[in-house]
């Protein structure tokens, strides 16, 4: 990382939050929404599917990071 | 042929095979000590992938969580929730340590705690905590395996030969290939164990009712509470179920044994590794099934312990041909056998690395990567001889996550603090420490249920912080090869 670069600083800041944002719907009190059985969705209780979603989501916020930062030729 | 006998043969190829794939894999290769802690930093994708996934998880993924499914309900779902924010924080320290670690030549943690803080009693210290963790992990795994060993040969092989046999092929690779020898014997084993894990899970959801969401309706109606978290009938209250999650999150990837895989490979392989791994924790889903589906059909009055759903769903309630029951057990072994090698590695790496070099630290090459091999071995026999002879000392070991998160601190601040210093890292570890300790051993009720991790990481935060601030800092072009790194 050569020097400061003030978009670069913003992008990271930004998916700090959104990585933050998913680990804070995995614990209460965000939790408590999702923490019911119905609706059972691809046969998993909402908790769990819950879980699973958040799961998915982090690894797209994850895949998008590895994008960016290989795309700036580096 | 005798059904048990068809079983044994069936693990037995499995056993050969592993053992044939890790001697292979250290074939011809000149053993010097970054080849035989790292592998020469030069692993690929799946190599990293597979030794990765194969060390996170272990016997706890085919008897502990479909235990915890049957007998704690949605308190499981921790073991899910945790693995990818243990990813992201990964991706903060993961390809840095890939980086730092080529350029100044490291191994371990204990390496990089050492270079950050100009200190070789940090590493020490954590080598000791984390060698205590191991042998206890080892432990697990080899409970796990002797008794799957025992029961799906219905007996026929005593509990002291399973393990014996087992741990011995893991040991024998280990010694003899390195990190290489558990990472290609973990290809074989994480390949099995995913395919075991979604056939059986199925298998046995279907078998048993028409369909999942079917299963999960019948144990609501059943046992209201047992699929949430807190409320009536439920088994684990939010503010465990929350503090479990976050202490893992923090504590998965300061493991000495998994913080170490960061220097197996470079920058970018990591970066992909940790990427997909998430995928892999969907893994977990199907294991889950295996305990549920016993809620409603098995009392727990059945079971000796909670542990033993798996292998009592296989025996009295599905019949199966002894083929599958083998390559269940094959799939078992395989998820404790992968982990035991990565520990039993780092624990011999550690051991010599971080504690035997800070007092000798003249030895040779040579001499220093045929003391990890002896060490390996030692360890190896004493976590054998702890798990048949003196069984309450593994009771009292229990809740390695407690101890290791309070590496957590000096971790991440080696590479994101610049104030953080030798004396602020020491000291924060050792309240961390006395506090996990304390409420192990001492007051074992928490306030509010809360984790006692959690706890004696806030006190280890607070004290890292002040003291860090308190004392001198560290050179500016020092702190820079870290944090600008």
């Amino acid at each position: 990382m050569e020097g400061y670069n003030p978009n670069k600083r913003k992008v990271y800041i930004g998916f700090t939050v959104f990585f933050l944002l998913c680990f804070m719907a995995m614990i209460f009190p965000i939790f408590s929404i999702a923490n019911r059985v119905e609706p059972i969705l691809f046969g998993m209780p909402f908790g769990m599917f819950w879980l699973v979603l958040v799961t998915i989501l982090q690894f797209c916020g994850l895949l998008a990071l590895y994008i960016w930062e290989y795309r700036k030729g580096r | 042929m005798q059904s048990w006998v068809i079983v044994l043969s069936v693990m037995g190829i499995y056993l050969v095979l592993a053992l044939a794939l890790g001697l292979l894999a250290g074939r011809k290769r000149a053993f010097s000590v970054e080849e035989f802690v790292v592998g020469g930093r030069r692993f690929g994708l799946i190599l990293t992938l597979f030794l990765i996934s194969g060390t996170w998880f272990s016997a706890f993924a085919f008897l502990g969580a479909p235990g915890w499914a049957f007998s704690r309900g949605a308190a499981v779902f921790y073991t899910l929730g945790y693995l990818a924010p243990a990813c992201v924080l990964w991706w903060a320290i993961g390809p840095k340590t890939a980086r730092i670690g080529k350029k100044m030549n490291l191994v371990t943690q204990g390496d990089l705690l050492r270079e950050r803080y100009q200190d070789k009693l940090l590493p020490a210290l954590v080598a000791i905590v984390a060698t205590f963790a191991f042998i206890q992990y080892i432990c697990v795994q080899l409970k796990g395996t002797a008794y799957l060993i025992n029961v799906f040969t219905e007996g026929h092989v005593p509990m002291w030969a399973g393990a014996l046999i087992a741990y011995g092929i893991v040991v024998i690779y280990v010694v003899s290939s390195g990190v290489r020898g558990a990472a290609w014997s973990d290809v074989l084993q994480g390949a099995l164990m995913v395919m075991v894990a979604w056939a059986l899970g199925l298998y046995i959801v279907y078998h048993l009712y028409s369909s999942p969401a079917a299963m999960f309706r019948e144990i609501h109606a059943a046992y209201p509470g047992h699929l949430l978290i807190g409320g009536p009938g439920s088994r684990m209250g939010p503010a465990t179920f929350s503090t479990l999650i976050i202490l893992c999150s923090i504590g998965a990837m300061m493991w000495p044994h998994i913080f170490m895989k960061g220097y197996v490979a470079e920058e970018r392989t990591i970066k992909k590794t940790i990427l997909v791994f998430p995928i892999f924790g969907i893994f977990l889903v199907p294991i889950f099934f295996i305990g549920f589906a016993g809620v409603t059909r098995v009392a727990p009055s059945e079971l000796a312990a909670a542990d033993q759903i798996l292998p009592h769903m296989i025996y009295s309630v599905l019949s199966v041909p002894p083929i599958v029951v083998g390559l269940v057990g094959a799939g078992a072994l395989a998820a404790s056998m992968s982990s035991a090698d990565a520990i039993t590695h780092g624990a011999g790496s550690v051991v010599i690395q971080d504690i035997v070099r800070a007092i000798k630290p003249n030895m040779s090459e040579r001499a220093v990567v045929w003391s990890m091999r002896m060490a390996v071995l030692i360890i190896g026999i004493i976590a054998y001889a702890l798990t048949f002879g003196v069984q309450t000392l593994v009771g009292l070991l229990i809740g390695g996550y407690n101890f290791i998160a309070q590496i957590a601190p000096s971790g991440y601040g080696a590479y994101y603090w610049r104030r953080a210093t030798r004396q602020g890292a020491i000291s924060g570890f050792v309240l961390g420490t006395a506090v996990a300790v304390f409420y192990t051993f001492v007051k074992v009720s928490t306030p509010f249920g809360m984790n006692l991790g959690v706890l004696a990481l806030i006190a280890n935060v607070v004290m890292f912080v002040v003291v860090s601030l308190l004392t001198k800092p560290q050179p500016k072009e020092h702190v820079e090869r870290f944090i600008g790194a």
